[in-house]
């Protein structure tokens, strides 16, 4: 297996160029929803991660963790689902992406309250779509596995000024 | 699963809804749509087959769409 990072589209949109519309607009939705200035990126990433590694994702996780710059502490709360060394806003946002892969309908009322503090209404609505992209991504990954070599886009805390 | 909005309309005046809460990230609602319409008007596969299997994704996972 060859992982491509979780950040990578080429492969995904390489598959899409027989269709240079759908790969054009999948991949400017792709910018709008991963480099959005309304949740901080650090979280996106942590985000991220989580959600592949409930997806087992592993080989992948590799590769993210390393772009992301988490360091082993990080990853291994990640891999085990205990946000508590994690600062109250990214506890806010695992939170969600704790439940957005297989149980989005038990999100409750108070977690996304929470999230509208932190983050306001802008950042709520932004991290929302953005773990349910993070899931679908996910879930493409595993569906399409190619061999293609791994070309990266930033992970996003890297591209913030 | 909430029956109350969790999140405003961006749009003065219009019930929540899902067009009408993305509004609150303007752009990445406009790329939504681009794609989404993008996706009804491409490909091999037929519209007919991808509504079939977008009513099948709504039901397992339980959506209202």
């Amino acid at each position: 297996m060859n992982p491509h990072p979780l950040t990578d589209i080429d492969w995904l949109v390489r598959g899409l160029r027989l269709e240079p519309l759908l790969e054009t607009r999948f991949r400017a939705f792709y910018d709008s929803v991963q480099h959005t200035n309304a949740v901080p990126g650090q979280i996106l990433d942590l985000c991220r991660v989580r959600i592949a590694f409930i997806h087992g994702l592993s080989d992948h996780l590799l590769v993210a963790a390393a772009e992301s710059g988490l360091d082993d502490a990080s990853l291994a709360a990640l891999r085990s689902g205990a946000f508590q060394t994690f600062d109250r806003d990214a506890q806010i946002a695992l939170a969600l992406a704790e439940k957005i892969p297989f149980a989005h309908h038990d999100v409750t009322d108070q977690e996304v309250a929470d999230a509208r503090a932190a983050f306001g209404e802008r950042g709520a609505v932004a991290l929302l779509t953005a773990l349910a992209f993070v899931d679908v991504f996910c879930r493409l990954h595993i569906v399409l596995p190619s061999a293609s070599p791994v070309s990266t886009f930033p992970p996003v805390s890297s591209t913030e000024a | 699963m909430s029956t109350r909005p969790r999140i405003e309309s961006a749009i003065a005046g219009a019930p929540p809804s899902f067009p009408t809460v993305m509004a609150h990230t303007p752009s990445t609602l406009s790329a939504f749509g681009e794609l989404y319409s993008a996706f009804w008007q491409t490909g091999s596969v037929s519209a007919v087959t991808k509504e079939l299997t977008r009513l099948r994704n709504a039901r397992v996972t339980d959506c209202g769409f």
